[in-house]
């Protein structure tokens, strides 16, 4: 916990959970932390009973909770400021790493193969952590196709991006 | 459910007295038709109607703590 008071934009993001979460009324409490940088706020709920409705598949209802807390924050303080990220039992940390190693084995099969591997359809929030672990990986290349909701990464050698 | 949805439109809106919430239920769905401010549209819509689609996520996902099905609509309030 940091001994600094926290902004009135954390506080006010912190407050937005907290209502949210007693309006859900869970049969235990569930905790809201609240962290704060100079360039970052992160709110992280745990709870003593799984939180994955408030996961929901792919992560949709903590970005769609993440999203409106931005929202609400941006309307009481008038501005943007701080990048705001909302979290539940450290989806977001497992999300990146799982994210991270499907990128890594597609990566091998696209260099074994020659061959352009597309991967599912993901949100662009996810599509961002793909593309930045990829673009660790030496011999691949990758890009973004199809509308939102399908939306997905394409994996390709470098050059083969106009065939795929 | 209907305080939920109160509670974030109201935080959203500049208008928060205009806003009226319609409730129709059956056994398994509720619907929500949620009116606002004329001037408050664009901010419980969004772009693209991210907005909207968030709180439905999200009214959707406590619907199903309470094995309901949720439908939210918005729509402009009249004469307002």
């Amino acid at each position: 916990m940091s001994a600094q008071p926290l902004s009135d934009q954390a506080a006010i993001a912190k407050e937005v959970v907290e209502n949210v979460v007693d309006y859900l009324d869970f049969a235990t409490p569930v905790a809201v932390d609240v962290r704060e940088d100079d360039e970052q706020i992160s709110v992280s709920l745990t709870g003593e009973e799984p939180l994955g409705v408030l996961i929901g598949k792919g992560g949709q209802t903590l970005n769609a909770l993440e999203m409106i807390v931005k929202e609400i924050v941006f309307h009481r303080t008038g501005a943007r400021g701080k990048h705001i990220m909302l979290d539940a039992e450290g989806y977001r940390a497992r999300q990146t790493e799982r994210l991270r190693e499907v990128a890594r084995e597609n990566a091998r099969r696209v260099l074994e193969t020659g061959e352009a591997v597309a991967l599912e359809p993901m949100t662009a929030r996810d599509r961002r952590t793909a593309h930045m672990a990829l673009a660790e990986i030496e011999g691949v290349s990758s890009f973004s196709v199809g509308e939102e909701p399908h939306r997905h990464l394409v994996i390709c050698l470098p050059g083969q991006e106009a065939d795929a | 459910m209907k305080e939920l949805l109160y509670y974030l439109v109201s935080s959203l809106v500049d208008h928060p007295d205009a806003i009226v919430i319609r409730e129709s239920s059956g056994q398994k769905n509720v619907a929500y038709m949620v009116q606002v401010d004329p001037e408050d549209m664009g901010k419980v819509i969004g772009k693209s109607g991210r907005v909207a689609n968030a709180l439905r996520i999200l009214l959707r996902a406590a619907g199903g703590l309470h094995d309901k099905g949720i439908w939210v609509d918005f729509i402009r309030r009249p004469g307002h």
